[in-house]
């Protein structure tokens, strides 16, 4: 409907700019005396007329009315053979701009215009034409509204029409203007044509039904006499003919009641009429419901009035006195409640008057729809069961592998159609539809489990117990069919979750949620809540991947191949008649409601609560943005608050309110929704650097009152230091492997690749800066000299520098794109790195499940904490890390005494993590696996050994060498070879000569760095480098922990992101070193571990 | 065209902040909004031709949950949840989808998100496309 709104707008502002264009040439025409006269005079009626319609059409009452007096003018002209005077061109000139101007505004606003400033034209245009009749020139009259003037028309009517229609009673027909037919009028048969609704141009001139002027009415039409609306003060007295207007009305063979009441039965302006009534509601709800407060607002009054107006011209007598009794409102003060009313008016009027937007079915009388939930369900069901037999038997052909024909389909579908279509139930209907274009078994099953779904949300929403026992529903029969084929659905996932080729979520995902929905219904055929919670939590999680068109998270993968096992362990036992263990379901919904403050790298919502002892309804509405946001602030010592706000109540406070928290002085973390009876409340946690008092200092200021914000209470953020896990709840203890993560081995290859092209394009850069820095003219020269050549005449050596130099400009504009490239391929690797990245949380929470449950397993109990949560590592360390911890943890709970207590440290450098595990168990023997993954840590490089420690208790030292790790360095130059040290190492550099022997460290040498402060001078064991006695030497003094060490250099090449690679087989033997990276140039650059100089040293 | 759009929201500078982001949206028109369910549910059967419901979840007299099992019933619009309580994977994002929501997003700091456009604005507009496109 809007859009033909925009159509009909469109039209009336291109057709009124054509009507205007004509206007106006014709009286430039009639002012050049050019041409046949009578024929301008009639071009120029056809257009006002065609304007005025139009006008009244769209209920602009003001434009219709100013149209509607120049169109009298011009007829008098035409038909009662007034003098076309200069001052009568003079004032239709007038009323042509004036009318355009009105054309454009209401092009734009889609309202009438404001009447006033057009009143004197309306004074003048009354003038010329009492000239014209020989009347006495009417004094001006008041700025009167369209309402009023049409009070005064009404009066007058009578008189008024003799005067102004002559043609109605002799006028010969084809003086009508030709734009009459609605059909010549592009407004009109786009509308027809746009709606396919029958042609106006029917057996009657569809334009006088809602122009009832003299112009353009049909031959039968003409023969009435109608009320001209003319605002004439004074107007000459015809009784005779006045008194036989109403007569001539009824003697037109008109039907019974008004004659109006036959244009509402033309499709054509039924469909306009009702397109403007539904237009207005819209406008008037939306007016309504964007209100401040309960003040009437004013923009609803023209809205009303030019419908009010569209209704008078349609003589719909009960609509113009809703319309007006709300008018009134404007003046004596009206509310809210009084637009409501009238839009409730509309309504009902619209549906008595206008009847539905769209004609109603007519329904088989065995098709119609029972009223009363449970009568509707119970009548739905009984009707659809020939539907429910035909798919029982199409399942039972399919599965036996016979065809099903498609004509078959069809029928179902036609049948199953047939039957919900008058209950009016949108997607069941469509869901019916879609057995027509099942072609194979599987379609057949997704059909008609979506068919089945569509009915069990009827069923849900008109359940209302007290259902016939023998019925049987369909969410029953869906649970019924999802729990025979769990284990199909199940193979199912499995089989999707180990795809390598998953491709982005868009294609994956909506086989996956279709079998997870399979697996709800299973879940809740055996009343399994939680299995059935986590499921659609796992469908949640993966859908928000999808949008983004990512293969889901590694995280994800896990948590899913997680589910599909316990689910199937589940599943078996209670298909054995076992009772299942759901422990592992319930540790997985858990980890599914905090994976995203996990992947999010924070703690999860309830660390928070505990820390800031927050009420518990803040609990559902922690987000990781909020938990990031609230540990940030905690870091940065604010102090926390509850504010208490009755934001709906008062926008003006709102608005200061949220201005106030947005403005830096406090900072807000988080509100949440807390109904008091029926008002709605809202409680803000928030962040300050101020103190109690100050802030409900600036509450006050913000709410003297005190009434609608308060500050509710200050949160004392606890002292408590102690490791986050240690108030965690248990998590879960997967054992799902996920090396053989397609999506994370694709993400590593993806950096790599980066890093390669990174590097590469470092060595692009290298060459063109060498290329730019080319002196061309001194290399032709001196390879001139050294062939025997003769030197270049001044003035060759002038145009040969010429061209190098526009040739080394080049160069250089090459090199600065090469910058800006090359910085956002590192940008690109930075991220690609910060991408795969987890916080080691991920795998030490659930860890404290497993081992709890190892340990009950075997007859003991153990506890499980950890520190360094936080520390952020590539997803393959962490994957290998866990596998390991599992591994020496299992050893130790299988000791003669195991360990009852777990401690573990983690920590990251520069090219390995490390990690510790105190228990406090005695010595045990390790298994052979243990030995296997210790041989082949160490082989390459890693560490992983039990230490008995002297005071008892067992310590596993675990070390694994960072696969993939990107570092800024510092490239420089010993000897021959380049190193790179890490710039997070350096403490500065450092020239000098000052260095001294320390007997207590077996007279090394130490470099005076400044007065007392002696750094010891560590040569690279690999480098072939000899401090400089005497001489200046370079240093880079580095710094590890708490020592530091000073590294004779011979040169500082310059700063480099770096992509290292681990050192393998016998390179791997090379001291000080962790890894080599391709340097900027394309060298090679040996990559130092400042560590390991210090473990040497 | 722009698609049509109803915000369903109690809290009223929600809405605001709501209709703001959807004015940034060339391809969106709020055409309604109602302060819970009910007001909601009533004003569907004007709204034929709607094409997406951001739906809130805690409102008073009938919240977005009981909303979403209705509507399923009535009408072919989209319906996404944009609520404080639906951060991903929670109980109520996954009772949201059992329902049938085709979107949820969670509003990144509480019920009066007024950072809504910066914080979740790329991921809203994504979803909000998403559903209409389908």
């Amino acid at each position: 409907m809007s859009d033909e709104m925009d159509e009909i707008w469109e039209l009336y502002a291109d057709d009124g700019a054509q009507a205007l264009d004509a206007m106006e040439m014709a009286l430039e025409a009639l002012q050049a005396g050019e041409g046949d006269q009578a024929e301008h005079i009639g071009a120029l009626f056809r257009a006002v007329h065609t304007f005025k319609g139009n006008s009244r059409v769209l209920g602009l009452s003001t434009v219709e009315s100013r149209a509607h007096l120049s169109e009298d003018l011009i007829g008098l002209v035409r038909d009662e053979g007034a003098e076309l005077t200069e001052e009568i061109i003079d004032v239709l000139i007038e009323s042509g701009d004036i009318l355009r101007g009105m054309l454009d505004e209401t092009a734009v606003t889609r309202a009438d215009v404001s009447p006033e400033p057009s009143e004197h034209l309306m004074d003048r245009l009354r003038a010329v034409i009492a000239v014209c009749k020989g009347e006495e020139p009417p004094a001006a009259a008041p700025a009167d509204s369209p309402a009023e003037e049409k009070t005064e028309d009404t009066a007058d009517a009578a008189p008024e029409t003799t005067e102004a229609e002559p043609e109605a009673e002799d006028a010969p027909k084809e003086a009508a203007p030709a734009a009459s037919n609605p059909a010549d009028n592009p407004m009109f048969a786009a509308m027809a044509s746009l709606d396919d609704l029958p042609d106006p141009t029917g057996d009657r001139d569809d334009d006088d039904f809602f122009d009832d002027d003299h112009g353009d009415r049909s031959e039968e039409e003409l023969a009435e006499p109608e009320p001209e609306p003319e605002p004439e003060p004074e107007p000459a007295p015809e009784p005779a003919e006045a008194a036989a207007e109403p007569a001539a009305e009824g003697e037109g063979g008109e039907e019974a009641g008004s004659g109006l009441t036959r244009l509402l039965d033309d499709p054509v302006y039924l469909k306009i009429f009702t397109d403007m009534v539904v237009s207005t509601i819209d406008d008037l709800s939306l007016i309504r419901d964007v209100a401040d407060g309960e003040e009437l607002p004013e923009g609803a009054f023209p809205k009303a009035s030019s419908l009010c107006y569209a209704c008078e011209q349609l003589d719909l007598t009960e609509w113009v006195e809703t319309l007006q009794a709300f008018d009134t409102k404007k003046s004596d003060g009206g509310t809210l409640a009084d637009l409501s009313g009238l839009i409730e008016s509309l309504q009902k009027l619209k549906a008595a008057d206008l009847g539905g937007d769209e004609p109603e079915p007519e329904a088989e009388p065995e098709a119609e729809a029972p009223s009363g939930n449970n009568d509707t369900l119970v009548s739905l069901i009984n009707d659809l069961s020939e539907v429910f037999e035909d798919l029982q038997q199409f399942t039972s052909r399919m599965e036996a592998g016979q065809t099903v024909e498609a004509q078959e389909f069809n029928d179902l579908s036609d049948k199953a159609v047939k039957v919900v279509t008058p209950y009016e139930f949108i997607r069941v209907t469509e869901a019916a539809m879609n057995f027509a274009d099942v072609k194979k078994l599987k379609d057949f099953r997704s059909v008609e489990l979506k068919f089945y779904e569509e009915l069990a949300s009827v069923e849900g929403v008109l359940n209302k117990g007290g259902l016939p026992e023998d019925l049987v529903l369909p969410s029953q029969r869906l649970k019924n069919w999802c729990s025979e084929h769990i284990f199909d659905t199940l193979r199912d996932l499995r089989i999707g979750l180990d795809s390598q080729h998953k491709g982005s979520g868009s294609t994956w995902f909506p086989e996956f949620e279709q079998l997870m929905r399979r697996a709800f219904n299973a879940s809740a055929y055996y009343e399994i809540e939680t299995a059935s919670q986590l499921t659609m939590a796992l469908v949640d999680l993966f859908a928000r991947t999808r949008v983004s068109s990512q293969s889901p998270d590694v995280i994800l993968i896990q948590m899913a191949r997680g589910f599909v096992d316990t689910m199937e362990l589940v599943f078996d036992a209670l298909t054995q008649g076992d009772t299942p263990d759901i422990a592992k379901i319930e540790a997985l919904f858990e980890e599914a409601a905090n994976v995203s403050f996990l992947a999010s790298g924070v703690v999860t919502a309830r660390s928070i609560e505990q820390k800031l002892g927050l009420p518990k309804e803040f609990h559902r509405v922690l987000s990781p943005e909020s938990v990031k946001s609230a540990q940030s602030c905690i870091e940065n010592g604010l102090h926390f608050f509850i504010l208490t706000c009755d934001l709906n109540e008062d926008e003006k406070l709102a608005e200061n309110f949220l201005d106030w928290i947005s403005s830096g002085k406090a900072k807000m973390i988080t509100n949440v929704t807390v109904f008091v009876e029926d008002k709605t409340i809202f409680d803000f946690l928030i962040a300050a650097p101020m103190t109690e008092d100050i802030v409900a200092e600036a509450v006050s200021h913000l709410d003297p009152s005190g009434k609608k914000l308060s500050l509710k209470m200050a949160l004392q953020v606890a002292a408590d230091d102690a490791p986050v896990a240690a108030a965690e709840p248990a998590a879960s203890a997967e054992d799902a492997q996920i090396f053989a993560s397609g999506a994370m081995t694709e993400n590593l290859k993806l950096l790599e690749a980066v890093g390669e092209i990174s590097a590469a394009q470092s060595m692009i850069g290298a060459m063109l800066h060498k290329a730019s820095t080319r002196d061309l003219l001194y290399e032709v020269q001196t390879k001139m000299a050294e062939a025997g050549l003769p030197e270049l005449p001044l003035r060759a050596r002038g145009v040969l520098r010429g061209v190098f130099e526009e040739y080394l400009t080049e160069i250089q504009a090459i090199n600065e794109a090469e910058a800006q490239l090359s910085s956002q391929l590192s940008q690109l690797q930075e991220e690609s790195v910060s991408m795969r990245s987890r916080p080691a949380e991920v795998i030490l929470r659930p860890m404290q499940t497993f081992v709890s449950t190892e340990a009950r397993k075997l007859g003991s109990s153990a506890q499980f904490s950890y520190v360094g949560g936080e520390c952020s590592l590539d997803q393959l360390v962490l994957e290998e890390v866990r596998g390991l911890l599992k591994l020496a943890i299992s050893d130790r709970l299988r000791a003669k005494e195991p360990p009852s207590k777990f401690f573990l440290a983690i920590d990251r450098e520069e090219d390995r993590v490390r990690v510790e595990i105190t228990d406090n168990g005695k010595e045990c023997a390790v298994s052979d696996d243990f030995k296997a993954a210790s041989h082949e840590l160490t082989r390459r490089k890693g560490v992983m050994r039990f230490v008995t420690l002297p005071n008892g208790g067992v310590r596993l030292m675990l070390e694994v060498p960072l696969h993939t790790i990107v570092l800024e360095g510092m490239v420089v130059k010993i000897g021959d070879v380049r190193y790179v040290l890490p710039i997070e190492s350096i403490q500065r550099i450092h020239q000098g000569s000052k260095t001294v022997p320390i007997k207590a460290a077996g007279n090394r040498r130490m470099l005076v760095v400044d007065d007392n402060d002696y750094v010891p001078i560590r040569v690279l064991s690999s480098a072939r480098t000899q401090v400089h006695s005497g001489g200046q030497q370079l240093y880079v003094i580095v710094r590890n922990n708490a020592s530091r060490m000073a590294i004779p250099v011979d040169e500082l090449l310059g700063q480099q992101l770096v992509l290292l690679r681990p050192l393998r087989g016998v390179l791997s033997m090379v001291p000080d070193v962790t890894g080599v990276a391709i340097l900027s140039g394309g060298e090679i650059g040996m990559v130092v571990s400042v560590s390991r100089i210090e473990a040497a040293a | 065209m722009a698609y049509k759009v109803m915000v369903v929201d109690d809290a009223a500078m929600m809405r605001l902040y709501i209709s703001s982001f959807l004015n940034s949206l060339p391809d969106f028109k709020m055409v309604a909004q109602a302060a819970n369910g009910q007001e909601a549910l009533d004003k569907l059967s004007d709204l034929p031709d709607l094409d997406l419901i951001l739906l809130d979840i805690e409102m008073p007299v009938m919240d977005g949950l009981e909303f979403l099992r209705h509507a399923k019933l009535k009408t072919r619009a989209k319906i996404c949840m944009l609520s404080s309580v639906t951060v991903s994977g929670s109980p109520l994002a996954a009772k949201a989808r059992e329902l049938g929501a085709d979107g949820v997003v969670a509003k990144p700091s509480g019920t009066v998100s007024h950072d809504l456009e910066e914080k979740t604005g790329d991921e809203l507009r994504n979803v909000m496309r998403s559903l209409v496109a389908a």
